[in-house]
């Protein structure tokens, strides 16, 4: 078997000339919707760096052991009320300043926390005069002392501050101002500078313990490393200092002695508070393997299920043996039957990629990597291994990309050395191993819209705005505005907004289309946005931690201006923030904006305009976000005391999964007897048997749009299907499926898709989407993986934008099984659900007990027949009071 | 005409039977008189376990409890203290909070305490699941599995409490879920303390306490056969008296288990003891014995009467105030009578509580519930208050209360 290797480079630069000889390159305005093609939900279910010195609960080995060196205090995310880490080797002075850095590694929202004032180090955080917490965005001084009681210092404008995977240098100051008073001051630092400061308004605390002790903690699930802590006891005095190699710390019960450091109240144990470790398995021995607990598992439901990536620290490779990692395995560490991908010595300098299968190598071409990438003297390397559904596998070794087919991968896994000679063996420390699982996220949610002018009677008579709390989640501070003389028009008023404050459905979705308006109330200032965030967890958890695109109000030393921010990701070019040019949505309290957020294949496009602008100005896409998981909660938010009103809000799932036509969206498949109203059958068109049949006539959209998606499934067709605009503009797939002709006016551009290897026009589903001035054509067969309409094969920018028109599918014998069309503008209206409308407003305690009728039938009589049984007993004592009668006048007689 | 009289009085005695005897009700097994004496027990806030007067430690309350001589402790179990939630919703204790629970209960017990009544005040989600506060549950309709996997989640919990401490032999799963005002069980976006925006009404509260009674009676039974579930400590505090009738309600619906397929309306599967609070306050004795009874009744209103119940949180505030203090003393006898002699359902009074706080307590109003002043208040040492007194004359029928002094003996008589 050959197996051919590609770079990224040959990739790259192929694919440029395919492009270059068939797409026109799209214009500025035009962003085509398209997205990854990766599975919908990405998933971190590995990331092992060994801090423990051990190879649990990840891997197992019956020959590799971790070495470890020291170098940082980590923090598992345990979490014991009371219990921290003491600062036994430093006592407070009349200034201290403490500096250090801290990895968060995870975190669940919490805070980090700082106590001052411990009369030991063995004193419980409770018993600390005060405490400084920090979380994202967040700072805030918390008292102890028996009352909680939060003081704000503020909040942190900088988004990279405590993110997950960054590092974020701290600088905390405590002087003296007389008494026991002290001066508090909070800074972020970057190259030792603060970047951002924060005095609690100048205001003092009190301190009982001023000479007392400092602790750290962190809240459950913050998981951290505390790294570079120094103590300065004067501005230029280094009074204390902590790399953590050389650092001691000692538990509960055991003797503090001349330990810098000190766990109080013996609550974390040493698994959970510890000296980190730059430690990492050692491969020394000819065949040491580790192996994942966790084995891979077949998918076909994306592409790209697994991604794996590790880094090793290679001292030495020799020729006959293979450092890399084994895949398919049918039992925990037997490679014998697996394959292994991996780098071993090409000429005692340099390295090479090799392929072993079943214990045989494979020469699959050039497999030599230059020593500018690669060269054996004790370097740090990264790997990475991309593992597709269709068993192809990408092999990265410092950047360089090497393609393998046929690759069993579902089995035990894990990373060896594998020795051909039994003999040879390198030396290798793996220093860290992360494995990212993607799936697909089937969303079938309804659609949802709601204009805010819904209607419930009160039990007074009098009308008032509903909107249903079993289908929206409306957050502190968010609420209809009062119906009355005073509310020109509906809306959800977010009055204030804090943390909390947040609108948006309770079912979750991954490919959306979230439409609103939105008009400023209160002035803008430093620290407020509003924003949408996706991906929740919880519908109701606080925006601020989630991936969202924030819409920032920013005058730090300039005029005021609108600053798009992306939270917990990033704009295509890598930044997190942009100026949103040509608006400031702050600039007054009357100007009302259009906002679009179009979510799919794990990328968000942000469009606006104002509302009195044409609709052409929703077209622009204003920013991008890619590779970001969308699947979860949509919430629109704001923070920091701002007031906005919001109108109209329309969310369209566009998922492939979702069906049923809804007030804001056409789908259709043609099942029912009824066709839906949003299209037009014209001509001899067709249904028959679940599908419509063209036969030359034809089936259109009943009103006009400018920006579509459009999917739609064809059963067969061996003759053209011409999807039309009524302006002149529309593309033709060819019958063979070999061809796409966009008609562009009088000009025709013809793409070759013969190579995407479709199906014979049979079961292909279709993705046609139209956008202001720029067009594309994705396509897959329906048994493919999910994620493929992902890739489009056509790209098309039109010499000017597309007039407003209906969408129109043509063909001679073309049998399609189903359509759906999403408009991208405000063809479609939000609706207004009164609560006697309102499906959602349903008992949700269903009894699981048979009908009465039932229970009766099995359980004992009726009321009916108690009633029954009644009469004919009381007709009976009526006989039996006649007959005693009658016997007592016989008696008398014989008497 | 004699045979023919027979039949006919045997067919009318057959139809009655059979026409009432369905709806007759289940009221054989009402109470009417105590089986047992009645039980004795006491609140108390360990410093240790939650910081809040530094006085009342752990050994100090020990000694206190053993002191009074009362056999039931109520054991605080916080889930939210107790346990990490893992990935898949794996649940282990934190070893710090379990030793100190065991520690509790290895010192109660050898000062007396038979039975220890656990109660959490908090709430744990599954992994994953955040909230706005504590005490938010996931929404039945639109976060079902969620809420699924909450209630299995928080029922695991108890089941997990049953067997690390066999010692404990009442469950009570939660405490005042029916407090008009309280923050548990509300609903995504309460804040603590806020309003009632995000209140479930009484209705879905009493469904969701349903469930979460169902699977927590299921695993504490499987756990620890000899543990007994109660029902949460109800307040029974203002409309919330008929909170007991909504939880029967619930129950006979036919809707739980939710996340079965089946349907459970055995009460008996959800607890096997009414649990209630009831303070004095401003009312008469006859006015409190009354409110007790209509809501206890509830069992009898709804077929399942001879539940036995707790009344696990009772006694008085004085506010600091001598003259309350003296008349909570008086009131302390007559209350002790009346349980004793009119209340035969009870099995056990648990007085809240122990000491008062000395201004420890998040809500001033929490301050002076105690027997005895706190241990820390520099004048009073933690002498013991007239209901104090009355409460140990009481129970142990003796006119020596010197034991009562022995932190302060020079206050005796004072």
């Amino acid at each position: 078997m050959k197996f051919r290797r590609l770079t990224g480079a040959v990739l790259a630069v192929a694919l440029c000339a395919v492009l270059s000889l068939t797409f026109v390159p799209a214009s500025a305005q035009g962003v085509v919707i398209k997205g990854e093609p990766d599975g919908q939900n990405k998933s971190t279910v590995m990331d092992e760096h060994f801090y423990s010195g051990s190879l649990e609960p990840n891997f197992t080995s019956d020959s590799v052991t971790v070495a470890t060196d020291s170098y940082g205090m980590h923090f598992t995310g345990a979490y014991h009320y009371g219990s921290a880490l003491v600062l036994a080797a430093y006592k407070l002075k009349n200034y201290n300043r403490f500096t250090f850095s801290v990895d968060l590694l995870d975190s669940n929202d919490g805070f980090i926390y700082c106590g001052f004032g411990g009369d030991s180090p063995s004193t419980t955080v409770s018993k600390f005069d005060f405490n400084l917490c920090v979380s994202k965005g967040v700072t805030a001084i918390y008292e102890m002392g028996g009352m909680d009681s939060w003081t704000s210092m503020g909040s942190t404008p900088l988004s990279n501050a405590l993110a997950v995977g960054k590092t974020t240098d701290f600088a905390v100051t405590l002087q003296r101002t007389g008494g026991n008073n002290f001066k508090i001051t909070f800074e972020l630092l970057e190259d030792g500078e603060p970047v951002f400061t924060t005095d609690y308004n100048s205001a003092t605390v009190r301190m009982e313990h001023p000479n007392g002790h400092f602790c750290m903690w962190g809240g459950a699930n913050e998981v951290f490393n505390l790294r570079d802590f120094k103590v300065y006891d004067s501005p230029d005095h280094v009074a204390f200092s902590d790399d953590f190699v050389n650092s001691s710390l000692t538990y509960g019960d055991e003797p503090v002695g001349d330990s810098s450091w000190h766990i109080n109240e013996a609550r974390f144990t040493s698994d959970e508070v510890y000296i980190a470790r730059d430690a990492g398995p050692e491969f020394s021995k000819p065949g040491d393997t580790i192996t994942a607990k966790t084995k891979l598992s077949a998918c076909d439901t994306v592409s790209k299920p697994y991604e794996i990536s590790f880094n090793a620290q290679i001292k030495s490779l020799e020729k006959n043996s293979t450092f890399g990692l084994y895949l398919g395995a049918e039992n925990p560490g037997d490679i014998s039957g697996a394959t292994v991908i991996g780098v071993s010595d090409y000429n005692g300098k340099t390295a090479s990629v090799d392929l072993i299968k079943n214990g045989e190598f494979y020469d699959y071409g050039d497999s030599h990597i230059p020593a500018e990438v690669l060269s054996i003297d004790d370097t740090s390397v990264d790997f990475e291994a991309v593992i597709y559904s269709d068993h192809t596998l990408t092999f990265t070794v410092g950047g360089i990309r090497f393609t393998f087919n046929n690759i069993k991968y579902d089995g035990y896994w894990g990373i060896c050395c594998y020795s051909s000679d039994k003999i040879s063996a390198s030396q290798v420390r793996l220093t860290g191993v992360k494995v990212i699982k993607n799936t697909y996220a089937p969303c079938e949610e309804p659609d949802l819209s709601n204009s805010f002018g819904g209607i419930k009677m009160t039990q007074d008579g009098f009308e008032e705005y509903y909107i249903s709390d079993r289908t929206y989640y409306l957050g502190p501070g968010v609420s209809l505005r009062p119906k009355g003389a005073f509310t020109a028009e509906p809306s959800l008023y977010f009055e204030g907004a804090g943390s909390y404050s947040s609108f948006g459905p309770k079912q979750p979705y991954t490919d959306f289309i979230l439409q609103f308006d939105l008009k400023m109330v209160s002035e803008g200032k430093n620290g407020q946005w509003f924003g949408v965030a996706f991906g929740k967890k919880a519908f109701a958890s606080i925006p601020d931690f989630n991936t969202c695109i924030n819409f920032e109000y920013y005058a730090w030393g300039t005029a005021p201006y609108t600053q798009l921010t992306a939270n917990l990701c990033t704009f295509e070019d890598g930044s997190k923030a942009k100026k949103a040019e040509g608006y400031h949505f702050y600039k007054d309290q009357d100007t009302k904006y259009n906002f679009m957020i179009v979510a799919k294949n794990r990328t968000v496009y942000v469009y606006y305009k104002e509302d009195s602008e044409d609709i052409s100005k929703l077209g622009i896409c204003r920013a991008v976000i890619p590779d970001v998981n969308t699947a979860g909660y949509v919430g629109i938010f704001g923070v920091s005391g701002i007031s906005f009103d919001i109108f109209n809000y329309k969310i369209t799932n566009i998922a492939p999964e979702a069906t049923g036509d809804s007030a804001i969206a056409l789908r259709e498949n043609f099942e029912g007897e009824k066709l839906s109203d949003k299209l037009v059958k014209e001509g001899a068109a067709a249904i028959e048997n679940g599908a419509l049949k063209l036969s030359g006539g034809s089936i259109a959209t009943a009103s006009a749009s400018r920006y579509y998606i459009a999917n739609f499934t064809v059963l067969e067709s061996g003759a053209d299907i011409t999807v039309s605009f009524s302006d002149n503009r529309s593309a033709v797939i060819s019958g063979d499926l070999k061809t796409v002709t966009v008609k562009d006016g009088a000009k025709s551009t013809a793409f070759d898709i013969s190579e995407y290897g479709l199906p014979d026009y049979k079961n292909v589903q279709m993705q046609l989407i139209l956008q202001y001035d720029a067009l594309s054509l994705a396509a897959k067969g329906i048994y493919e993986p999910g994620d493929k309409l992902a890739l489009p094969m056509v790209e098309y920018t039109f010499s000017a934008p597309v007039a407003e028109g209906i969408l129109k599918w043509t063909s001679d014998n073309a049998v399609i099984d189903d359509i759906s069309v999403y408009a991208l503008d405000n063809t479609y209206t939000a609706a207004d659900v009164s609560y006697e409308q309102d499906p959602n407003d349903v008992n949700m305690w269903i009894s699981k007990l048979a009908p009465a009728s039932e229970q009766q039938a099995k359980s004992g009589p009726s009321v009916l027949i108690i009633v029954i049984y009644s009469v004919m007993g009381a007709v009976i004592l009526a006989l039996l009071a006649v007959i005693i009668v009658l016997s007592v006048k016989k008696r008398g007689k014989k008497q | 005409m004699k045979k023919l009289i027979a039949v006919l009085l045997c067919v009318l005695l057959t139809l009655c039977v059979c026409g009432c005897g369905e709806n007759s009700g289940n009221n054989s097994g009402k109470i009417t008189e105590r089986k047992a004496p009645l039980q004795y027990g006491i609140n108390a806030h360990i410093y240790e376990q939650r910081p809040m007067d530094p006085s009342a430690t752990m050994d100090y309350v020990v000694d206190m409890v053993g002191t009074l001589g009362v056999t039931y402790y109520r054991l605080s179990t916080p889930h939210d203290s107790m346990f990490s939630v893992g990935e898949g919703d794996t649940l282990i204790f934190k070893d710090g909070f379990k030793e100190l629970v065991h520690q509790i209960i290895s010192k109660m017990s050898a000062v007396g305490v038979t039975h220890f009544v656990a109660v959490s005040d908090s709430m744990i989600y599954p992994y994953g699941y955040t909230v706005t506060s504590n005490g938010v549950v996931p929404d039945p309709l639109n976060e079902t599995e969620m809420y699924i996997r909450w209630l299995k989640l928080y029922a695991k919990a108890w089941g997990m409490i049953a067997k690390e401490f066999p010692e404990i032999t009442h469950i009570e799963p939660m405490n005042e879920p029916d407090l008009p005002g309280t923050n548990m069980f509300t609903k995504q976006g309460h804040l603590w303390g806020s309003d009632d925006n995000y209140k479930y009404t009484f209705t879905d509260r009493a469904h969701m306490i349903a469930d979460l009674q169902y699977y927590i009676y299921k695993d504490v039974k499987e756990a620890n056969p000899n543990a007994y579930v109660t029902t949460p400590g109800f307040s029974t505090y203002g409309e919330a008296i008929y909170f007991l009738d909504y939880l029967y309600e619930a129950i006979e619906s036919g809707a739980h288990p939710y996340g079965e397929d089946f349907a459970d309306t055995d009460p008996d599967h959800y607890f096997d003891y009414i649990n209630f609070h009831k303070y004095l306050s401003n009312s008469t004795l006859d006015e409190y014995f009354e409110h007790c009874n209509t809501f206890y009744t509830a069992c009898e209103r709804h077929n399942d009467a001879g539940k036995p119940a707790l009344l696990t949180e009772w006694g008085y505030t004085d506010h600091d105030n001598e003259g309350q203090e003296i008349i909570n003393g008086e009131n302390m006898t007559k209350q002790l009578d009346m349980f004793n002699e009119k209340m035969p359902y009870l099995e056990a009074v648990i007085v809240y509580m122990l000491s008062d706080y000395h201004g420890y307590s998040v809500d001033s109003s929490e301050d002076n519930f105690g027997l005895f002043a706190s241990h820390g208040d520099p004048e009073k040492k933690g002498a013991p208050k007239p209901a104090a007194i009355a409460f140990y004359k009481y129970i142990h029928n003796t006119e020596d209360v010197s034991p009562l002094y022995k932190y302060c003996p020079e206050l005796m008589g004072k």
